[in-house]
């Protein structure tokens, strides 16, 4: 449903070498992926490797040099219609969580922004304060955190809060740029099931951009590994252990380590 | 907020004064025992009485009903500058840092050539050239300010715009009408609020020194920088004449000042009692 094609992304270097120069640092080479519905895809690749300039080429705040985005075979950057149906269609969730919500608005304002996005898709009045209370309730949290101010939530519950925000929209691709990295691994779990919930509840599509292998292997069904930027291999997660990347051997490999510590 | 507000003792304080000064000065008529205008030779430099409360002037006028009428013209016109300054800057701070591009540039090289000359040398020059009075004052102030809003403004955008809300607000395609009045705006009114609220003090400042050097409120206008330059001229025979002035100047600008600390422990949502 979400199709990358091809996809070349360079920024003008800070350094120049002449005055008016125009050296260009390339970050993405020929990324192409499809994100079929119902499936997650994750992306992985370790820090500088282009995963989070590939996330915002596709939520479309980042219009590459060349390439075509396409989603449902409308291409995105094209045209205003095609932007529109991309951010019809997708949602967004942040690594980040102390900036993802403006600390001037309360839980109930965060989620009625994304109410708000989903009245205007469909075109109807919604109950809100239903609303608001059915989302904190889905991604488990009671109804009195509406009335709360975002620093005055723990990082699981306000990144709660954000997934909330995401699906308050009601899009069919949700995209999570390292959203669950920045929490502690006990969080990172139940964060986790609640997605995985939310997957089978609401026939979602999620695109996870990470570096950690053990959320990918428990969350996705299709791996992605950038290098560099360049996709350097593109395959299920049940064959993961059959990898050739240099990279991500070296990551499965440390991921062993990890695990019979934890083991122990 | 307003609860917020309400416990910051600073905050309802020095609001208050200036509330009352600014009522004081809209009721002046009512309150003002004696005619500002109204001269009496023979009684001049007369000490405090109850006739005269503040005593009089060089010209036998009642200082503290011309210092009463004299709120008019000083926050009046301190409080006009600063909202032509505080409009022009922010309408062209968040268009420089919210559209970027060509559109910043011509922005920002406009505010960088306004913001080379020294301000003081500026005013004189606007008001050189269109004449001395007071709405040329007016214009002159604003004309120096504006560029220190629209750069301040311009940061303060494009700080916030990069921050994951705004991102996320972008990328579901909110309006940009929703971004820039929910998100950006809101977020640079704290540091908007505490700028004004000095620089209130300073416009009152200038415009006052702008009086003094006879440049801005004219004559027989009581104004308090006007004030004070009378009372300069009989600093010798009558020393007491410019307390009045030079005090209620004083804590007026204190009072905006310490208002301007105030509000941004109120409007600041991360601040915990």
């Amino acid at each position: 449903m979400l199709k990358l094609d091809k996809i070349c992304v360079s920024f003008r270097s800070e350094r120049q070498d002449k005055i008016f120069g125009h050296t260009k640092q390339q970050i993405l080479f020929d990324v192409s992926v499809e994100v079929k519905k119902g499936t997650c895809l994750g992306i992985l690749g370790e820090s500088g490797s282009g995963k989070s300039t590939m996330g915002r080429v596709l939520c479309g705040l980042l219009k590459p040099d060349s390439g075509n985005v396409l989603i449902n075979d409308i291409p995105v950057y094209a045209s205003k219609s095609g932007r529109r149906e991309l951010q019809n269609k997708l949602s967004i969730v942040f690594q980040d969580y102390t900036t993802s919500a403006n600390p001037r608005f309360r839980v109930r304002d965060i989620l009625r922004e994304g109410l708000y996005v989903r009245q205007r898709k469909e075109r109807m009045r919604l109950d809100q304060e239903k609303e608001i209370n059915r989302l904190l309730e889905l991604v488990g949290l009671s109804s009195d955190f509406a009335e709360r101010f975002p620093h005055e939530l723990s990082g699981g519950q306000l990144q709660r809060v954000c997934i909330a925000r995401a699906i308050a929209c009601n899009p069919e691709i949700i995209l999570f740029d390292e959203a669950i990295s920045s929490l502690d691994a006990h969080t990172q779990v139940q964060i986790m099931d609640l997605l995985l919930e939310l997957k089978e509840k609401l026939s979602l599509t999620y695109i996870f951009i990470t570096h950690d292998l053990t959320s990918i292997t428990y969350l996705c069904d299709d791996v992605l590994f950038l290098y560099q930027g360049h996709v350097t291999e593109h395959l299920s997660v049940k064959r993961i252990n059959e990898t050739k990347d240099t990279y991500a051997k070296k990551l499965l490999e440390s991921i062993v380590v990890f695990e019979t510590e934890e083991a122990v | 907020m307003s609860k917020r507000f309400f416990q910051n003792k600073t905050a309802v304080f020095t609001t208050l004064i200036v509330l009352v000064v600014a009522l004081i000065g809209i009721l002046a008529p009512v309150i003002a025992p004696n005619d500002p205008y109204e001269t009496n030779i023979i009684n001049k430099f007369a000490g405090y009485s109850m006739e005269y409360p503040l005593g009089t002037d060089q010209l036998g006028r009642c200082v503290l009903s011309r210092m009463i009428y004299g709120i008019r013209p000083t926050l009046g016109l301190a409080a006009l500058t600063m909202v032509g300054t505080i409009g022009i800057g922010a309408v062209l701070g968040i268009m420089a840092g919210y559209f970027r591009g060509i559109v910043e540039e011509v922005i920002m090289r406009i505010v960088d050539v306004m913001l080379s000359f020294p301000s003081q040398i500026m005013v004189f020059a606007v008001v050189a050239l269109l004449g001395v009075s007071v709405q040329n004052v007016i214009i002159a102030n604003v004309f120096i300010k504006w560029a220190w809003y629209a750069r301040m403004i311009r940061t303060g955008v494009m700080q916030y715009r990069d921050k994951n809300f705004v991102q996320f607000s972008c990328c579901v395609g909110m309006p940009e009408r929703f971004i820039l009045f929910r998100h950006l705006l809101p977020s640079i009114t704290s540091d908007l609020a505490v700028l004004a609220s000095l620089d209130i003090g300073w416009a009152i400042i200038n415009i006052s020194t702008l009086s003094f050097l006879g440049l801005g409120v004219q004559a027989p206008t009581p104004e308090w920088g006007a004030m004070l330059n009378e009372a300069k001229e009989v600093l010798t025979s009558n020393p007491t004449q410019m307390i009045a002035p030079g005090v209620a100047i004083v804590a007026l600008v204190c009072c905006f000042n310490l208002m301007g600390d105030a509000l941004r422990d109120v409007l600041d949502p991360k601040e915990v009692k």
